[in-house]
């Protein structure tokens, strides 16, 4: 009674302490990406930008409606700019600073960033014979409506040289541009940080809530699409929640009705119960300890671990027949269940050494898991079943007779397998690989459509593509930025990249700064500032304001980067420059572009890079699946060798591997029939049921019970959870978990059949068999 | 008599008030088409820019600026959008209204003067206003000088509605003046605005 106490005590601390301290993770790029890799570093700087707050929306009108859509579109503005969570919105065609000025305010540096290749220049800026034309485009402007760039411009700089260094810009700061007619598209910028999920659902529905309002009052016609991360955030956690809970539940709730239907028997159940709650929180507390969070989708895999503890109570439950104490039975079967126990976390080591970040999480959670129930099984199921025998009611009827058909048809089932086998074998070349890891995430596929179309519509840049610019020190990291820029401007002209961000002239390393101002200084000569003059005068322009003073000497003050970055121009490069300890990274970001032409393009530079986020997250998946493939070799090795030091026969030992080894052989082969693509989430799964299958393999090699047919019974009650357990998760929308589910719960099933027809039938097995009965 | 001595006083009191009222006697009941001359002087210039042409107004609230020397330049301002085609170049711009396009609130401000919405100027200027036997003046000064477009803007015009002028001061002190006098009235115009307004749009 005490011990029963103490375990229910332990648990309810575990419980305590597990519920005090869980940090639940919903990101999904968490889980698919963690925050070590590069790119899971630059999806967590982004997630950190002010870019991540800002949400996209669009308001379209039908056709007879389109004249009222600008007044309904500022009517929303005003009245969602008052909304709590709000701290700016904006159409997106006219942004809240003020691009002219912040360019004007580089006038008077214009001699010294003007061009990228100031030598090759030349020619063409400083030709004598071209400043009339100037002159005349320049009075033009001057009096234009949309001149005031100009207007600021020209008496610091009559040249304009500033406007020539902007021109990667000249679409942008053109008045009007971007504004389409069909849809009116807003930026909306919230305070609240993008994952604090409850916060911007609550803004979502407020602001649906706000349109509909006015839609209404307009007499409808009206639409609102919404995208950013706020949105993806939000209905991933949704989707990720509505997983967990439908694949807990239905999991608990398969297992305990596999349990009632195999034992009949209600107290039972409160045993088992008690084991999985030990197994889940101490996985629950192992992750949250070694990774400080555990993550939504990792509690929907740990679920799947309830159908693995399961078979150790069971297991011990099913020999409790005939009044033997359950201690001593539990006495009696340690070995076999710790080898299992051993087993099933080799296979999850296996899992965690993919360098997968969800997974190594899943893992320390199994592994946790695990272990918890294997020494809940042996010390605490005892005390709980003493005086009792609920395995005496493991009804003998379905798998005694499967059993005994599969002994009795064990020859022509050993040619068949044989038969089956060398089939599959020839079908796994025909095996094709998944390693689009957006189309494994499962984000919504809609709002990622939604998402493109939007941006696309806007011309927008896309921050999940860039050239990517690294150096110790920022001077040597924009040096080497212009060099990527002149290559991409090279790319727009031969139609390679539709559009880019970069970082020039907004920040100028002083190499160019003075390469500039040498060419300048060389060009100003008094022949061309009189013809300036004369230019001017022809066009009726003021010379004396718009003269070109000769300099003496150096530049009056030369732009400083370092201090650009204190200013409003930060805002116009979100995400762009990350100056750390040592080192200095750029990104430039790219619109619309062919990759191969660009990365082509950049390759052989030296600290230049091209970077797609989705390219580099698919190679991320080709990495984890050439891992993955290794580790279910080190994995299966690894096995192979526990058995062998066991049994001291390593044919013994391929003997209890291969009813799992050919479970993955058939279920891969199925995969190639039908066409399905193969990631490595299925391999890891297929890790998983050979490490499971290999638990049975040594239930029925060793046979403690010293019965084949009670083994192979308690054998199926385990597999039966195992597969219940797992098929649950198929009823998540995530395909990855989907993935894990038909392959682990195919493996299992497949490795639990062949256990009577590939293992010996005891009489190779008298060695063991007989030392098992002296014990 | 004294009755009626009192009823006349108070008519003519009220016409006195009604006449200076700057709204009532901007407010548009048809289309109009003014010929129009600009004056600007700008710093940058050495000499005074000319441009003639004719102004269009209706009451729905659109203004068009048709120039035609020194060069055809369309510039139309509707209640939601500018559109701007230089002919010459076949340049195009098309901003959607309010825009925080200085020069553009040049061409907006006389939108909604001429249009005798006065609510919209009233948010960023102050309005004075006065009527003599030669004409009336309706003088803006902005509530806040430093970020208004204008130091300083004046409407005038003769009693008959056929001469007004509009003298617009830009903080760095360039002016643009804007004589304009009255062509033609009447629902007809309407059709000459559409047509305007497709070949500014480029439709």
């Amino acid at each position: 009674m005490k011990r029963r106490l103490a375990a229910v005590l332990v648990l309810a601390g575990m419980l305590g302490v597990l519920g005090w301290q869980l940090r639940l993770e919903t990101r999904l790029s968490v889980f698919f990406l963690g925050h070590s890799d590069t790119a899971g570093l630059l999806v967590e700087r982004f997630q950190r930008s002010v870019f991540a707050r800002r949400y996209l929306l669009a308001i379209e009108a039908e056709a007879e409606k389109r004249r009222d859509l600008p007044g309904f579109s500022r009517r929303f503005i005003a009245e969602v700019s008052a909304l709590p969570g709000v701290s700016a919105v904006w159409p997106a065609f006219r942004p809240p600073f003020s691009l002219p000025d912040l360019i004007s305010g580089y006038a008077p540096y214009g001699p010294l960033i003007y061009s990228l290749d100031p030598a090759g220049e030349a020619a063409d800026l400083f030709a004598v014979a071209a400043l009339p034309r100037r002159a005349e485009r320049l009075k033009k402007a001057l009096l234009s409506p949309f001149g005031d760039l100009v207007q600021k411009i020209a008496p610091h700089d009559p040249l304009l040289l500033t406007l020539h260094a902007f021109s990667d810009w000249r679409e942008r700061f053109r008045a009007g541009a971007g504004v389409p007619e069909d849809f009116y598209p807003i930026v909306l910028e919230t305070g609240d940080q993008p994952f604090d999920i409850d916060r911007q659902r609550s803004l979502q529905q407020r602001l649906r809530r706000v349109f509909s309002r006015l839609d209404g009052e307009h007499g409808g016609g009206f639409r609102l699409r919404m995208t950013g991360v706020p949105i993806f955030a939000v209905s991933a956690q949704k989707r990720v929640r509505e997983d967990v809970s439908r694949v807990t539940v239905a999991s608990t709730v398969g297992v305990m009705g596999v349990l009632w239907l195999l034992f009949r028997c209600w107290r039972t159940l409160p045993v088992i119960a008690l084991v999985l709650g030990f197994a889940c929180a101490a996985g629950g507390l192992a992750t949250q300890w070694v990774f400080g969070n555990v993550h939504a989708l990792t509690l929907a895999l740990g679920a799947t671990l309830l159908g693995v503890c399961v078979d150790y109570p069971i297991h011990l439950l099913a020999h409790c027949r005939g009044g033997t104490p359950p201690a001593r039975i539990a006495g009696r079967l340690w070995p076999v269940l710790t080898l299992g126990a051993v087993t099933t976390v080799v296979g999850y080591l296996a899992l965690a050494a993919t360098g997968y970040p969800g997974f190594q999480q899943t893992s320390v959670f199994a592994m946790a898991g695990i272990v918890a129930a294997l020494l809940a099984t042996l010390f605490v199921v005892p005390s709980w079943a003493v005086g009792d025998s609920p395995g005496a009611s493991l009804p003998q009827g379905g798998f005694a007779a499967l059993h005994g058909w599969l002994v009795r048809h064990r020859r022509p089932l050993l040619l068949a397998w044989g038969a089956v086998l060398a089939g599959s074998s020839l079908l796994l070349p025909r095996l094709q690989w998944l390693d689009d890891l957006e189309r494994l995430a499962g984000i919504d596929a809609g709002l990622r459509q939604q998402d493109r179309t939007l941006r696309q519509r806007l011309g927008g840049i896309e921050p999940g593509r860039a050239v990517l610019v690294e150096a110790g020190d920022l001077e040597t990291a924009l040096q080497r930025g212009e060099a990527a820029t002149a290559i991409l401007r090279e790319l727009k002209k031969r139609g390679d990249l539709d559009a880019f961000q970069p970082i020039y002239p907004w920040l100028v390393s002083r190499r160019l700064q003075h390469a500039n101002w040498v060419n300048y200084r060389r060009h100003l000569t008094p022949a061309f500032a009189a013809a300036w003059r004369e230019a001017l005068a022809g066009a009726g322009l003021a010379a004396e304001a718009l003269s070109l003073r000769i300099p003496d000497g150096g530049p009056p003050r030369w732009l400083e980067p370092a201090r650009v970055l204190e200013s409003k121009v930060v805002e116009i490069l979100p995400g762009q420059v990350d100056i750390g300890a040592g080192r200095v990274r750029l990104a430039l970001w790219l619109g619309p572009h062919d990759p191969a032409a660009v990365s082509g393009a950049l390759s052989g530079l030296d600290g230049i890079g091209y970077y797609s986020q989705r390219e580099r997250i698919n190679a991320l998946a080709v990495r984890y699946r050439q891992r993955a493939v290794l580790a279910l070799g080190a994995g299966v090795g690894v096995i192979v060798l526990l058995l062998s030091l066991r049994y001291r026969s390593p044919l013994g030992a391929l003997r209890v591997l291969l009813p799992g080894m050919s479970g993955l052989v058939f279920t891969f082969a199925c995969f190639a029939l039908l066409d399905q693509p193969v990631s490595f989430f299925h391999l890891i799964a297929a890790m998983l049921a050979v490490a499971i299958c290999v638990d049975y393999g040594i239930f029925y090699f060793e046979r403690r019970a010293g019965d084949a047919g009670d083994t192979f019974r308690a054998m199926g009650a385990s597999m039966m959870t195992t597969v219940v357990a797992f098929a649950a998760l198929g009823l998540a929308d995530n395909p990855a978990l989907k993935a894990l589910s038909v392959a682990v719960a195919g493996g299992v099933l497949v490795g639990f059949l062949l256990c009577p027809v590939i293992l010996p039938d005891g009489r190779l097995d008298q060695k063991h068999a007989g030392r098992n009965m002296k014990r | 008599m004294g009755r009626i001595v009192l009823w006349c006083c108070l008519l003519g009191w009220g016409a006195a008030l009604w006449a200076a009222d700057p709204a009532s006697r901007l407010k548009l009941s048809e289309p109009v088409q003014m010929r129009y001359r600009e004056t600007r002087r700008l710093a940058l210039l050495s000499q005074p820019w000319q441009g003639t042409g004719y102004l269009l107004a209706d009451p729905a609230g659109t203004l068009v600026k048709l120039q035609l020397s020194p060069r055809r330049v369309i510039m139309i301002a509707t209640p939601d959008r500018l559109l701007y085609y230089d002919a010459s170049t076949g340049e195009r711009h098309r901003v959607s209204l309010p825009a925080p396009l200085p020069q553009a609130e040049g061409i907006v401000l006389l939108q909604h003067l001429l249009g005798g919405d006065l609510e919209p100027v009233r948010r960023d200027y102050r309005i004075g206003f006065q009527e003599d036997g030669r004409g009336w003046k309706l003088k803006l000064v902005p509530k806040t000088p430093d970020s208004a477009a204008f130091k300083e803007v004046s409407l005038s015009g003769d009693l008959e509605g056929r001469r007004q002028a509009l003298e617009m001061t830009e903080r760095d002190g360039d002016t643009t003046i804007t004589e304009m006098t009255l062509d033609d009235r009447g629902a007809g115009l309407a059709y000459t605005i559409a047509r305007l307004l497709r070949e500014a749009a480029g439709e």
